[in-house]
């Protein structure tokens, strides 16, 4: 037997067993609670239900009279034959969901004939039964939407598809009232958005250059020998002016900073009889337009890349092209999204024609509109694209703020063990910070200062919401199952605890023996 | 203080000039070996630091510096008097007297009337243990403030070993000052210095109170210096947390390396508690033998700290030579010793290997740590049985046998 101890010892032994004890129980184990709780902030999530609540009543904005927000299409009776505009609009939904796509306009349809109360629709939905070839989907006359229908009862599935690539790569959403709660939509690609696209978007000031493009070659021709003179080039200046009074564009600089315009005269000296220009002659086709331009050393385009603010210098070019030999060439015009126009003239230069191709060319790239205003008085002629792009891109970026931070919410309800560090709460109310901005400067009566910031503070509000869904202490944090947390303890701890319990067990047997 | 002491003093200060003079790199080569010194104690970092407080920019700012500012002032002081460059002469002789002194108190030490009744060695042998220690020289003429750490606690114990409290609290709280990790010495200096009137609860509070009063003093010189309390995290902060992550001779570094970010705080806390949790219990257990009590916690601190030194080593072994009458109960001195050398001599190689060379990788050179840390256990644990079988032997009756557990 080992020899029995003295009370002294035994009472060292009890406070050094209980000394560490008291490190491991008050210090140890709230330390071991602290660094391993999960820390969930928590967030805002009925504010950010708010959010889809408001988005989806369409911020309060006035449907009627706001271009970036709502499309009215007038659905003619002979689409609505064993269908209803409700049946279509669900329809071309369900071909939304199908490509994946998002966008921001409100599509409303409604029957054209029973359309009272509301405006008149900006489009109309015509279905056609004859054999015609249907229009092709690059559509120059936004205003009617024809769809091909084999039969006198056209199907809501051909209607639906028919709209669908009409509007496609259009800014449309679907109007809760039609469909529900459905807040899906397309994103740009073709059709009316690619046609406001291709014509020149916003800018702070816009250039016009008009070209007088002669292509030389061996050949000599009366038409030529006509256009190298400083008369004709004089004529064409004279013409290139008047063009330009003819704008009126002073009306614009309410939302331009300038508009300025130059005239030139440029000759290319063509060897090859194989020439570009030759096919598109034939074609007609707008595709071998690119190649005959890169052919013609032309002062590149500075295209305006960011924001509805830029300070990017939009260059608009016009050239008036001679070919170099006579051929019985008619004239060609063709207008080219975000670049200019172009007219190849044909056996006789016709100077006064070719400036009205100018003009309507430059109508259609720029289109001033005026809007019906809250008062109801007109606005001034105003770039659409400019007001549109500032209002259309805004909402953009607030239903990506709102569909992220619903995902976020959705996302930190169902993991109740991913942790939320406060910077994602931070993120999260800065993002409905910039998002109430945002708003606030939409209803600014198309105030184009007021829907740039608009513009900046819903790209905030969008940046913050993806900033606080890809946070990485709350990912990373996501990778760390349970059973690894005991593989981590058991080590870690197991040993230390297995003396301390040895101690604390012969200490508790002891007191006990000394209580009888 | 014999001849022959002041001949090892001199004879210490001339190998130590000698080898700075002769090789004039060799500060360099070894201030670069992770063995020897720190991000927490390097002289190169001190230098950069200090340039930065003479120009009037926090050092605390970059991230580069993490020394208490005392040694700010130190050093400026001594670059008024020549230069901070590690070779100046004032350099020199400013080290070579901070472990002359080291030395000294480690001889009064040992003729203190608390161990003047065990069979001492003579002074000379304790003297030339701590300054022909490779260890320590190294750590000397890589220029580590460790030294001055180091100094400051063995004053401390030599200032409370003649009842000279006052200045020893001083000395405590300076080397916490230096290296947080003194702290846990207060306890067994309480009982130290309560040893000759009596542990009462007014004594302690009154030691315990000077202690605080000091130690704040002192932080509030880092307050004026820098002129805000952001020194702590840069300082206290780094050593604690572990922000510096980098090889070293020690445990940490490895595991902080490989985990996940979710359980660093924790791994954090649990380490350094591990090096916390003993103090009590030692100094309950050693409340006799409070100069055991302190080595052993010093030899703990040694193998659990988050960046330990070689020179940590040099001090400790230098601790225990002044309990001389435990030798003949130590069992495994041959073994530790062979490991302790085995480590140190392979450490640098398997690190050269790892970093310079690329054929070995990060576990070399953490294996070569952890031979080094089961030799210093070896250590600690024989010193420590040893200590409690004379305990043992001294209240009991000799003719009985000792049971062996």
């Amino acid at each position: 037997m080992p020899p029995s101890e003295s009370a002294e010892a035994i009472v060292l032994r009890r406070k050094v067993v209980l000394s560490f004890w008291a490190v491991f129980v008050f210090l140890g184990l709230p330390l071991w609670f602290h660094t391993t709780t999960i820390h969930r902030t928590p967030l805002p999530l009925s504010a950010i239900e708010t959010l889809d609540n408001e988005l989806k009543d369409g911020l309060g904005l006035s449907r009627d009279d706001d271009p970036g927000l709502h499309i009215t299409v007038g659905v003619k009776r002979n689409c609505l034959h064993g269908t209803t505009t409700l049946e279509i609009s669900e329809e071309v939904q369900r071909l939304v969901r199908k490509e994946g796509t998002s966008s921001v306009f409100n599509l409303e349809l409604v029957d054209a004939q029973e359309c009272s109360g509301c405006s008149m629709p900006k489009y109309t939905l015509d279905c056609i039964t004859s054999d015609r070839t249907p229009l092709p989907k690059t559509i120059s006359d936004v205003e009617e939407i024809s769809v091909y229908i084999p039969s006198n009862n056209g199907s809501k599935e051909i209607i639906a598809s028919g709209l669908y690539d009409a509007f496609v790569g259009d800014f449309l959403f679907f109007n809760k009232h039609d469909l529900g709660s459905i807040d899906r939509a397309i994103s740009p690609t073709t059709g009316i958005a690619s046609t406001l696209y291709r014509g020149a978007t916003y800018a702070d000031a816009i250039h016009l250059s008009f070209t007088l493009l002669i292509a030389l070659d061996s050949s000599e021709s009366e038409r030529h020998i006509e256009a190298l003179s400083p008369e004709f080039q004089t004529e064409w200046r004279a013409h290139a002016e008047k063009v330009w009074n003819s704008l009126k564009l002073g009306e614009l600089n309410r939302f331009v900073t300038s508009i300025t315009f130059d005239t030139d005269v440029g000759f290319q000296y063509m060897t090859d009889h194989n020439h570009e220009w030759a096919r598109v002659e034939k074609d007609g086709s707008p595709d071998n337009l690119s190649s005959l331009l890169d052919t013609w050393d032309l002062q590149p385009i500075t295209l305006l890349t960011t924001g509805a603010n830029s300070s990017a210098v939009k260059v608009l070019q016009f050239v008036y092209f001679l070919p170099p030999y006579s051929t019985n060439t008619k004239s060609l015009s063709f207008t080219v999204g975000n670049w200019g126009g172009v007219v190849m003239a044909g056996d006789t230069p016709d100077l006064p024609a070719a400036m009205r191709t100018f003009g309507r060319q430059i109508d259609k790239l720029l289109s001033p509109v005026s809007f019906s205003l809250a008062n109801g008085s007109k606005s001034r002629k105003v770039l659409p694209h400019g007001h549109e792009f500032a209002r259309i891109a805004t909402i953009m970026n607030l239903r990506g703020a709102v569909e992220t931070l619903s995902a976020l919410s959705r996302l930190v309800t169902s993991l109740p063990e991913m942790a939320v560090p406060s910077t994602v709460r931070d993120l999260v109310d800065s993002a409905i910070t910039e998002w109430h901005s945002a708003v606030a400067n939409l209803h600014s009566n198309f105030d184009q200062a007021a829907e740039n910031r608009g513009l900046y503070h819903a790209a905030a509000a969008a940046q913050f919401a993806r900033q606080a869904v890809f946070d990485k202490d709350m990912m990373l944090n996501m990778f760390v199952p349970f059973e690894h947390k005991i593989a981590v303890y058991l080590p870690l701890l197991g040993p230390v605890i297995v003396p301390l319990v040895a101690g604390l067990r012969r200490v508790v047997i002891e007191s006990r023996k000394k209580e009888p | 203080m014999d001849l022959k002491t002041w001949a090892v003093f001199v004879a210490s200060a001339v190998l130590k000039l000698s080898l700075n003079f002769l090789f004039p790199s060799l500060h360099s080569i070894l201030g670069q070996h992770v063995e020897v010194t720190t991000s927490m104690t390097s002289f190169k970092q001190l230098k950069e630091g200090l340039h930065l407080y003479e120009i009037g920019i926090s050092p605390y700012d970059g991230g580069v510096y993490h020394q208490a500012p005392i040694f700010l002032l130190l050093f400026k002081f001594l670059g008024k008097c020549g230069s901070t460059s590690p070779n100046s002469p004032i350099i020199n002789v400013f080290y070579v007297f901070a472990d002359i002194i080291t030395a000294y108190f480690l001889c009064a030490i040992s003729k203190s009337p608390s161990l003047a009744k065990t069979n001492q060695l003579a002074d000379w042998v304790i003297a030339s243990i701590y300054l022909f220690n490779p260890l320590v020289v190294a750590t000397n003429i890589a220029r580590s403030t460790a030294v001055l750490s180091n100094a400051a606690m063995i004053g401390s114990i030599a200032y409370a070993c003649y009842n000279w409290n006052i200045l020893s609290v001083m000395f405590l709280a300076l080397a916490s000052h230096a290296n947080i990790y003194s702290v846990y010495l207060l306890p067994p200096f309480l009982v130290l210095w309560t040893s000759t009137t009596g542990a009462s609860t007014a004594s302690v509070i009154k030691y315990l109170t000077l202690y605080i009063a000091m130690s704040t003093g002192l932080a509030s010189i880092g307050y004026f210096m820098t002129g805000s309390l952001q020194y702590l995290t840069a300082t206290y902060g780094s050593l604690l947390f572990f922000k510096d992550l980098a090889p070293n001779m020690g445990l940490w570094w490895y595991f902080f390396m490989e985990m996940f970010d979710f359980f660093r705080p924790l791994f954090t806390y649990i380490f350094q508690l591990y090096s916390l949790i003993y103090v009590l219990p030692i100094t309950f257990r050693l409340h006799n033998y409070p100069l055991m009590a302190i080595t052993c916690i010093v030899g703990m601190t040694t193998i659990s700290k988050s960046y330990p030194e070689v020179g940590d080593l040099g001090v400790y072994i230098s601790l225990l030579s002044l309990f001389r009458f435990i030798f003949p109960n130590v069992r495994y001195a041959l073994l530790a010793a062979l490991v302790i050398l085995h480590s140190l001599v392979l450490a640098p190689s398997f690190y050269h290997l790892w970093i310079y060379l690329g054929s070995g990788n990060a576990n070399f050179f953490y294996a070569i740590t952890l031979v080094y840390t089961i030799g210093m256990t070896i250590i600690i644990t024989d010193t420590l049985r040893a200590t409690l079988l004379i305990e043992f032997q001294g209240t009991e009756d000799p003719s009985k046998a000792v049971i062996q557990i």
